[in-house]
């Protein structure tokens, strides 16, 4: 892309150079031709003029041979003497005329030179051959004739001729020649101009009518001389024109360079205010009026740019100090656990960040707003207070907002201690409703099978009595065992069963299990089958417990369900996985009741007909407790009187 | 003849308590709650004593606490409670308990454990 400098010098150099170029031009082609031809005029003149002095010369000279012609003494020339009077006359005018190459000859009618102005050669034949003589004025050879018929004074006969010669080279003579400009006479041809030599550069013609038709004369110029001026003329011209062109570009870089001075200086400023940030640097103005203009409608934008800058750099500031006491106060408040100090901390945060009086009481004196909250233990709207705040109308609305982001918050804050007393207080009900039902039920239990065991113990009864309260002591331990259960699992949900998570290892649990189910096992006459010595060294982190319990449950459970054959008990460890299954050989599941049987109280129609009834609630409780220490159970089982069998999967 | 000291708010307790342990030879006295219990303590020089827990005045804990704390005595305690969880067991038997048997009472259990820690 051309800078605007670049366009500007281009732009004046175009404009400087094209008239410079056409007066130039006009100059060195038009004024040229106009000087030639006012060379050649001039010449033309002075060729005319030399034509003039030429033919007055010669009119004079034939003039004078007429005069010579009619004088007395030629009647002489009838006598054919050669008369040495005659002949002193023409050299005497010959001499007068001091034209060293005039030459007067007086012939008679035999052409026999009777006298001349060269008396040697008198008695000769005048030497013109078969020439007319009849001619008054005519060229032969180098030479220029004049004749005159000689006549005699008396009786008019003609009696010679008085001819004179007249060398050509001579004519010069008459004629102001100098080594540029020569004369020539020669004869009329049809060409136009002719150059004889190179270096001459014009023929002018001139034909010297009154004396010699069929001549002229030729006067050349020195081409080189005569054109010396224009010559001159074009050299300095050339001289002139590079020197204006250079004239003129510098001109031109100048002017651009002032236009653009301005451009530059804006576009300085501009630049260092956006490096150095400073708006309070200012553009020089220049002394260019419409530029003063434009600097101080920039000066003013940078000056306002500037002000606008510091304004939001100081009200971000301000935001950034509010933000930061805000969230400061937030923390406060949000680690607060009682309703005062909720307080206590929101009030001293306002306190800290607003320069005005500003208290929580529960009587209106200055209050911008009523203070309530959601009880959630008793689900009522609680009165807090009323917001008092002095001069409130002084506060701007960034501090309003302040206040009420604070207040917003202390709000939700104490509904949320509120939320949480009341937790509370519902966790520690169902605690105590769990202990008292524990209590309660356990205590008439107690009656129950001490009473039924003291008589079977220490009573005479019959056979028949024994059996009856032994099915009491029975039932009654089959409640004992649904109490519990029902406890165990109220526990699970309420979160109140204790966990101890530690390494445990699994293979001594197992072992335990067995030990306490072992007389139950034999009671029955079933055994175990026991595959587990692939974990004796394993141990993983879990509820010793918890664990130990859900495998008692499981087994016990089995037992229930079995009347022949065993029960086996597999460990199976694989890459991430450690199941434990507990197979029997008992009444086994359908499979439309296996989806339900971890439900609650789901008893299966098969089960309620075997001898130990269950409490419904035994695989409920396995799942809650597996579920605490981060396990799955499952059942499958291949269908009704084919076994069942339970796997407890541990993620390792 | 050992004496036993039974301490139950509940009748039927201390009843089947008093008539399966005479049948087994021991010499048997009731109180009715805590501040009872601690009456009779002072007074008389038992072998053991068979605490509830949950009962009116004084509980069961704080029984065991004057025991040890106020009358210095190496009396057995035996816990009779129906308060299952472990909480109540580990707290009783840091307060100076020698044993802690759970409601329902298996009877046979219960005289297995008293002729042990009275041997």
């Amino acid at each position: 892309m051309k800078s605007i400098k670049t366009r500007l010098l281009l732009t004046f150099i175009l404009v400087g150079i094209t008239p410079y170029i056409f007066v130039v031009g006009y100059f060195s082609y038009w004024e040229k031709n106009k000087i030639i031809q006012r060379v050649k005029q001039d010449s033309l003149l002075q060729a005319k003029h030399a034509e003039k002095i030429m033919q007055n010369a010669l009119i004079s000279l034939e003039e004078e041979m007429s005069f010579l012609s009619k004088l007395e003494i030629f009647d002489d020339m009838i006598s054919n003497d050669t008369d040495l009077q005659i002949s002193r006359l023409l050299e005497k005018k010959s001499i007068k005329a001091g034209r060293k190459y005039l030459k007067l000859y007086s012939i008679n009618l035999e052409q026999k030179v009777i006298a001349s102005s060269e008396i040697k050669s008198i008695n000769e034949m005048f030497g013109m051959g078969e020439t007319d003589l009849k001619k008054r004025v005519f060229i032969q050879g180098s030479d220029i004739y004049i004749v005159k018929e000689v006549h005699a004074s008396f009786d008019e006969s003609h009696l010679g001729y008085l001819v004179a010669i007249l060398k050509m080279d001579t004519l010069n003579t008459y004629l102001l020649s100098d080594e540029h400009v020569r004369y020539r006479i020669n004869k009329i041809v049809q060409k136009e101009e002719t150059t004889t030599e190179n270096k001459l550069f014009y023929t002018g013609r001139i034909g010297l009518l009154n004396v010699l038709n069929g001549y002229e004369i030729s006067y050349l110029v020195d081409k080189k001389k005569s054109l010396d001026s224009i010559n001159d003329f074009l050299y300095y011209l050339s001289i002139v024109t590079i020197f204006g062109l250079l004239m003129i570009i510098y001109i031109s870089g100048k002017l651009s360079a002032i236009v653009t001075r301005p451009i530059y200086a804006l576009k300085e400023t501009a630049k260092m205010i956006v490096e150095t940030k400073d708006f309070h640097l200012r553009i020089q103005t220049q002394s260019i009026d419409e530029f003063d203009e434009l600097a101080d409608s920039f000066n003013e934008l940078f000056e306002t740019t500037g002000i606008l800058l510091e304004k939001l750099k100081l009200e971000n500031e301000v935001r950034l100090k509010n933000y930061i006491g805000l969230s400061d106060t937030f923390n406060a408040i949000s680690q607060s656990d009682s309703y005062e100090d909720s307080i206590a901390l929101s009030l001293r945060a306002m306190r800290r960040n607003l320069a005005c009086e500003i208290s929580i009481d529960t009587i209106d004196t200055n209050s911008i707003q009523k203070l309530t909250m959601k009880d959630f233990v008793d689900n009522s709207e609680k009165f807090v207070g009323y917001l008092n705040v002095k001069n409130a109308d002084s506060l701007n609305t960034q501090e309003v907002i302040f206040i009420e982001s604070v207040v917003l918050m202390m709000k939700n804050h104490l509904e949320r201690i509120s939320l949480i007393e009341k937790i509370n207080s519902a966790s520690s009900a169902k605690s105590a409703f769990i202990s008292a039902m524990s209590h309660e039920l356990r205590t008439p239990l107690n009656a129950i099978i001490g009473y039924s065991q003291y008589l079977i113990t220490y009573e005479e009864m019959s056979d028949e009595q024994v059996d009856s309260i032994a099915k009491v002591e029975t039932a009654a331990y089959h409640l004992l065992n649904i109490i519990n259960d029902i406890l165990d699992i109220a526990k699970i949900e309420a979160g109140k069963i204790e966990k101890k998570i530690e390494n445990t290892n699994i293979y001594d649990q197992l072992e335990e299990a067995m030990d306490i189910t072992q007389a139950l096992v034999e009671d029955k006459g079933l055994r175990f089958i026991i595959d587990i010595e692939t974990i004796k060294e394993l141990k993983i982190l879990s509820d010793k417990k918890i664990f130990k319990q859900i495998i008692i449950n499981l087994i016990s459970n089995a037992i229930k369900f079995t009347d022949d054959g065993y029960i086996s008990i597999a460990a199976l460890l694989s890459k991430n996985t450690l199941e434990i299954k507990v197979q029997d050989t008992g009444v086994g599941i359908s499979s439309e009741d296996l989806s339900r049987v971890f439900d609650e109280f789901t008893q299966l129609e098969n089960a309620k007909n075997a001898k130990n009834k269950g409490s419904g609630l035994g695989l409920s409780l396995c799942k809650h407790l597996s579920q605490e220490i981060g396990a799955t159970i499952s059942i499958s089982s291949n269908g009704l009187g084919q076994g069942s069998s339970v796997t407890l999967s541990i993620k390792l | 003849m050992k004496k036993i000291l039974i301490v139950d708010d509940e009748i039927s307790n201390r009843d089947i308590l008093v008539k399966v342990l005479k049948k087994e030879n021991f010499e048997t006295f009731e109180a009715v709650d805590g501040f009872e219990a601690i009456e009779l303590l002072r007074g008389t020089q038992y072998d053991m004593v068979l605490l509830d827990i949950m009962m009116p005045k004084i509980n069961g804990f704080n029984v065991i606490k004057h025991i040890r704390q106020e009358l210095h005595s190496s009396i057995r305690i035996v816990m009779l409670s129906a308060l299952s969880d472990e909480v109540s067991v580990d707290k009783a038997m840091n307060l100076g308990a020698d044993s802690y048997i759970t409601k329902p009472i298996n009877l046979p259990n219960m005289l297995k454990e008293i002729r042990s820690l009275l041997h």
